[in-house]
This record gives C-alpha cells, sequence and structure tokens, in this order.
C-alpha cells in the first residue's frame, strides 16, 4: 500500500509558534489551554454486511471504546451503507432494527433444551448439543432411510429430515451444505437466501 | 425485462453524483456567515475567526466584481488521473494578481498592527517575485509568504481557481476505482470531509473549494479501512469528528451536515483547533493545510 500520498503537517505542537495564527499577532495560548479540559472520545465505523436475507445489504456499524485490548467495545448505532452498490443506504425494517437485536435480552447465546413433558428451557453444552443433534439424525435415518422405491431402483433418500441453511454464507460453506445433506440422502434442503 | 441498474430500493439513493462544484457567489457569504457564528461560541479564538470572516468577506466582494481581464472559457475535462487545471494555467492568469492586489488593499485599514506589518511587507513584491511565491505555496512550501502571509496570497488564488472552474465547461468521466485523494480538478488536498445528508462523503478542494465522492469508512489518504477511528470532543463541535488512520497515522476532520447543517468545511475546520491538538498529543498529523492556519516555515 502507497502511504503519504498527501504531505502530513502539524500545527498544534510546539504552543504553535511560527503557525499563521501566532505569526499574525493573535494569541493560541488560550484555545490549546482549553483544548486539554475536553474529554476526548473515540468511535469506530466499520462496514459490514446485513446477515438477514440474501440481498446482502450494506452496513454501517458504529461503536464506541477506548480500543484497549480487555475493553469491550458497544456497538451504539446501526445505518445502511450509501456507498453499497445494491442498497445504496436503504434497509427494510429487519435491518434497521439490527441494533436492537444484537443488545436483546432475549437473544439466544448458548445451546438450550424443552425437554418432553416440561415446559422449561434447560441450558446445556455445546457437546451435549451437538451429540443430542447426532442422535436425532442417526435415529432417525436408521428408521426412515429408503435405499429403493417401489420399482426396485435405488434411490437412497431420506425423507423424514429437512435443512434450511443459513443466508449470509460463501459458496464455500453452501458447498459443504450440499455435500454434508446429500450424502445423508436428503431431499428437502433449502436456503432462507434461495440461492 | 426492465433494467436492473434502474430500480431503486426504497429509501435508496438513486445515483452517486462524482463532483460537486462551488457556487461562488454563495459560498464566501456562508461562510463568512459561519466565522462570525463561530467567533460568537469559540471565544478563546474569537479574534482570529473574525479576522477570517473579514477576508472572506473581501473574496466575496471580489467574486462578484468581473476581473478587467475576462478569464478564457474553457473546457476542463477530469478523467480522475491528470487534474486539468494546472498550477501552470492558474498563475498564467493575471486574474489572482489583481486579486491579490485589491484584497490586501481592502484589509488594510481594518486590521490590527500585526497584520498590517505583513500586508506592508507583500505589497513591496513584484509581479515577479508574487508569482514565484504564489508558485512555491502551490506546492506547500511557505518560505517565500511567510506562514503570515500565506492566506492572503492563498485567498487570491483560491478566488481565480474557483471562478476559472465556475466559467469552464466540466466533461467528468464517470470512473470508479480510480484514485481519489487529490482534487480531480486541481489536484490540491481536500481540507476536510464533508458527509452530506444522505450520507455521502464528500472531500472538500481546499484550492477550488470543488467536492469530490469518496467511499466512507477509508481513509482519505491511504485507502485502508483497517484502524479507521472518529475522535470527538465531549459536548464540544458535535457535528465534528477526526477521522484518523493508524496505518498512515493522518487525519482530516469530517463534518456531518446531518448534525448541522450550515458546517462549512474551511470555518469549522478552523474552529475545531482544540481537536486537533487533541489529535497530535495521540500522535497523527494532519494531511491538509487550512487555507487560514499554514504550519511554520
Amino acid at each position: 500500500m502507497q502511504i503519504n500520498r498527501r504531505q502530513f503537517f502539524k500545527v498544534c505542537s510546539g504552543g504553535m509558534a511560527g503557525t499563521t495564527l501566532a505569526a499574525l499577532g493573535f494569541a493560541p495560548g488560550t484555545a490549546l489551554a482549553q483544548a486539554r479540559q475536553y474529554k476526548l472520545l473515540r468511535a469506530r465505523e466499520i462496514r459490514n454486511t446485513c446477515p438477514y436475507c440474501s440481498v446482502g445489504c450494506g452496513l454501517l456499524m458504529y461503536s464506541l471504546g477506548d480500543g484497549a485490548a480487555n475493553a469491550k467495545n458497544t456497538i451504539f448505532h446501526i445505518e445502511g451503507d450509501p456507498d453499497h452498490p445494491v442498497s445504496r443506504g436503504a434497509l427494510c425494517p429487519k435491518g434497521a432494527g439490527l441494533v436492537d437485536f444484537i443488545h436483546s435480552k432475549d437473544r439466544l447465546q448458548y445451546p438450550e433444551v424443552r425437554e418432553p413433558g416440561t415446559n422449561k428451557w434447560k441450558r446445556i453444552s455445546w457437546n451435549e448439543a451437538l451429540s443430542r443433534i447426532a442422535r436425532h439424525i442417526k435415529d432417525d435415518r436408521d428408521a426412515n432411510f429408503v435405499e429403493q422405491n417401489a420399482e426396485g431402483v435405488t434411490v437412497n433418500r431420506l425423507p423424514t429430515l429437512s435443512l434450511m441453511a443459513c443466508t449470509s454464507i460463501t459458496n464455500e460453506v453452501g458447498f459443504l451444505t450440499q455435500k454434508l445433506t446429500r450424502a445423508l440422502g436428503l431431499v428437502h434442503v433449502d436456503c432462507i437466501a434461495r440461492v | 425485462m426492465s433494467d436492473v441498474s434502474s430500480l431503486t430500493p426504497a429509501g435508496a439513493i438513486g445515483s452517486i453524483a462524482p463532483l460537486f462544484l462551488a457556487n461562488p457567489v454563495t459560498l464566501y457569504e456562508t461562510r463568512a456567515r459561519r466565522l462570525c457564528a463561530l467567533a460568537e461560541t469559540e471565544p478563546s479564538l474569537r479574534d482570529y475567526l473574525s479576522f477570517a470572516a473579514q477576508v472572506v468577506m473581501v473574496q466575496q466582494a471580489l467574486s462578484r466584481q468581473e476581473s478587467s481581464a475576462p478569464m478564457p472559457t474553457t473546457t476542463l475535462h477530469v478523467d480522475w488521473v491528470t487534474p486539468p487545471l494546472s498550477m501552470a494555467r492558474l498563475l498564467q492568469d493575471s486574474f489572482w494578481q489583481e486579486s491579490l492586489t485589491t484584497l490586501m488593499a481592502a484589509l488594510l485599514p481594518h486590521v490590527p498592527p500585526p497584520v498590517q506589518t505583513v500586508l506592508g511587507r507583500l505589497k513591496k513584491l513584484d509581479t515577479v517575485q508574487r508569482t514565484a511565491a504564489a508558485h512555491a505555496l502551490l506546492n506547500n512550501d511557505t518560505s517565500l509568504t511567510g506562514s503570515d502571509g500565506a492566506p492572503f496570497f492563498w485567498a487570491a488564488l483560491s478566488l481565480a481557481a474557483m471562478q476559472r472552474v465556475a466559467r469552464s465547461k466540466i466533461v467528468v468521466d464517470n470512473q470508479s476505482g480510480t484514485e481519489r485523494h487529490l482534487c480531480p480538478l486541481c489536484g490540491n488536498a481536500p481540507v476536510a470531509s464533508i458527509v452530506h445528508p444522505d450520507g455521502l462523503r464528500y472531500l472538500h478542494c481546499r484550492l477550488c473549494e470543488s467536492e469530490w465522492h469518496v467511499v466512507r469508512a477509508l481513509c482519505s489518504n491511504c485507502d485502508s479501512g483497517r484502524d479507521i477511528d472518529y475522535w470527538s470532543l465531549e459536548k464540544q463541535f458535535p457535528a465534528i469528528k477526526a477521522e484518523s488512520c493508524g496505518d498512515c497515522r493522518s487525519y482530516l476532520k469530517i463534518l456531518y451536515q446531518k448534525d448541522d447543517k450550515d458546517v462549512d468545511a474551511v470555518a469549522d475546520d478552523l474552529a475545531s483547533l482544540a481537536l486537533d491538538a487533541r489529535l497530535e498529543d495521540e500522535g497523527f498529523s494532519r494531511s491538509s493545510i487550512n487555507p487560514f492556519l499554514f504550519p511554520s516555515t
């Protein structure tokens, strides 16, 4: 990356001696002294993509924080990116409400299970969650896998399980999704992105 | 089938104008008014902002006058590679020399003694010396004008550049992906970024006062988007932030019209000097010079 495309300057160092303001006889002292009284705030503006649907609208996300490694930055505002070639600054109501989604109290942050015969959600570990899902898939496949249809043609399909894939995945993840589901014999595969 | 490029989502911007030209009639009037207003709210810089307003008011009066040597009407072709208004072409016009003479004569009776001394010194320069000084100044070299004489030269040159642009036929190639660190018309550095009410960011040229589009959340000097921070002073200058880049260690102020519709690139950049002091404390350098605040020679 080529840097220094423009010349760099400092004007305040050394009490502004020699700058236009001082050289013309105007006293910059009080202005500089006052500068130290104010609290300096630091914010970030990051470009991102809305996760909801396949349009993939451009976002500008604003966070406040001092940038220190152990401090957590908080996102305080999200708006449409006016430079984005597809959405040009527009967001649908779901996209416009993203900042509330991030800070929602009800946001799911870990695996939970509601077991038969209870109305309570129970927190479980990721390992347990993945084991339970794998168990369900295996049991279902053992019970309902169709090797041949009525005419005796080999079909190897699992019609009782379906998969709805995520929207904002890459082509590569889409490829892996197909590999996994077709290997299991799934025929009902869709994606929220509809691609 | 309808043309996809003609479809615009609801609430979206139809198209992005690559370039806005300054209006010579309203620009100085608006800037002078803004400087006077800022002089009231920034007491520590009141005298200097009022002085800057005086200079701008003379620029305004000059911009209304027809030059005795009318500038030729030309075509300026913006190809985003070579700025069509070259410095040599600008200095050829005698218009800026006349403007400088009139500007200094108009200011002389109304400015404090130290400024009068500077104007007295500049007045003694002959045409050849003035041209040499202007040439150096346009290359960020204030050794011939001094940092104290530079604003008067700049005021005359800026007026000439803006008039030249205003009287030319401007043809703009709509090219994306080109370098946009300097003014596509005159090749000068921007004084600040302005974010228009629709959210698009434009860089404001410090010489010809044109504004050109640059994508937001990127360093306007080195194109990096990796480590961009926005600095502001709590409860001070609510529409102004400093956009700093951790890669090239420079910053440029960014003004938000949504927060204050009256922001002016030159006036607000000058009045928010406190923010410059704090950014320098953080180890950043300005990637531009304000027309009223040249660094020491």
